[in-house]
């Protein structure tokens, strides 16, 4: 950490458990246990390190952030150390009241991942009766407060025909950016491989569909597209090189340079309980 | 930009001083833009309050520099973060 430009963020992942089931979730398909979840007053710490490291930028995510209790005391510290704090649910677990809870503590950003664009599919992917209506509701409540919103939309081989009204759907939600990340194979996606590989003739359409509506929506909705992967057995470089612009914290404490880290063989890694992260 | 044009930072959008880095960053919804002394310096002029035509003036009495060049210069910068959605502006 001494040689290395300080990383601008970090993500925390507060838990691996998620009300959802998505085949590409990036989970890691060994979930640490709740018990081994961090307390909060590590987290607390961690947040505060961070900021002192001269990460500006936290990503709160999981699993689903929604499902740990104390998701509005990390946020609160969050912002009490001075970084700009970002929400990455599916929308489950919020409710109107815990949003504008979540608002008077200061979160800064909310990220709502999209799974389809209807019930069916939506609920179908994600693996949850009802998950989809929910969202939906979650939605309008982000709109209501005036969070900024950005949409992320995991496509893949059964719901790329859905993004048009993918689009659509984030103009209507009042959404600043949409991600389009077609489906990185690495964890549970590894495994569900060939029913989630798009065609090759997706994959094209997908990049025609991306380029004409950026033009389209210019300065209405940012579009940042992952392109589909065909060839790539090893982990990506997340963010742009390891550690150098993001580290992730795993609800059991260990800290990894980027996702995929984990499951390569031989690398151990350190914990926020035993160290501070300076020292890491 | 039109010159009666009212430039503002959207909720989720902000100025920060990095104390670690000891310089001027935007940050926005999941990112930093580092800033140098003529954006920071734009940016600190957008209050939502003023307009294009006043920012303008206000910066090229304050730098002494010729306000069509500063036109010039705003016109690109803000350009860039309202296509990023980092900024509004209002008729
Ligand atoms: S919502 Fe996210 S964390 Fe939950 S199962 Fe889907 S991909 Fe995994």
């Amino acid at each position: 950490m001494t040689t290395a430009p300080p990383p601008i963020a970090m993500l925390a992942e507060l838990t691996h458990r998620c009300p959802l089931s998505c085949p590409y979730c990036s989970n890691p398909v060994e979930m640490a246990l709740q018990e081994t979840e961090l307390p909060t007053e590590t987290w607390v710490r961690v947040f505060q390190e961070a900021a002192d490291l001269g990460i500006l930028q936290l990503h709160l995510s999981g699993g689903e952030p929604a499902s740990s209790r104390d998701l509005t005391d990390l946020v609160a510290a969050a912002q009490k150390a001075g970084l700009y704090t970002n929400l990455i649910t599916s929308g489950i677990g919020l409710s109107a009241k815990r949003l504008r809870v979540l608002d008077a503590v200061g979160l800064d950003h909310i990220q709502l991942s999209l799974q389809g664009t209807d019930a069916a599919m939506a609920d179908k992917i994600g693996g949850h009766r009802g998950g989809y209506d929910r969202k939906m509701m979650v939605a309008d409540w982000i709109a209501k407060i005036g969070f900024p919103l950005t949409l992320n939309a995991v496509l893949h081989r059964s719901n790329l025909h859905q993004l048009p009204d993918m689009l659509k759907m984030a103009q209507n939600m009042g959404a600043r950016r949409i991600e389009v990340a077609t489906v990185q194979f690495h964890g549970w996606a590894l495994k569900n491989r060939d029913a989630l590989m798009p065609t090759q003739e997706q994959a094209k359409e997908t990049t025609r569909i991306v380029t004409e509506a950026r033009t389209r929506l210019k300065g209405q909705l940012v579009i940042d597209y992952v392109p589909a992967d065909y060839h790539s057995n090893f982990p990506k470089r997340c963010m742009g090189g390891w550690g150098s612009t993001g580290l992730n914290v795993t609800p059991d404490g260990q800290v990894l340079p980027c996702h995929a880290a984990q499951t390569i063989p031989h690398l151990t890694f350190d914990r926020v309980q035993d160290r501070p992260l300076a020292d890491i | 930009m039109e010159s009666q044009e009212f430039p503002a930072l959207p909720r989720g959008v902000r100025l920060h001083y990095d104390r670690i880095r000891e310089i001027w960053v935007l940050l926005a919804p999941e990112r930093a833009v580092t800033l140098d002394a003529v954006g920071h310096a734009i940016l600190s002029e957008v209050d939502g309050k003023r307009s294009f035509g006043e920012i303008t003036q206000k910066l090229a009495a304050k730098i002494n520099a010729p306000v069509d060049q500063i036109i010039q210069d705003c016109t690109g910068f803000l350009g860039a973060l309202r296509a990023r959605r980092f900024l509004d502006v209002s008729p």
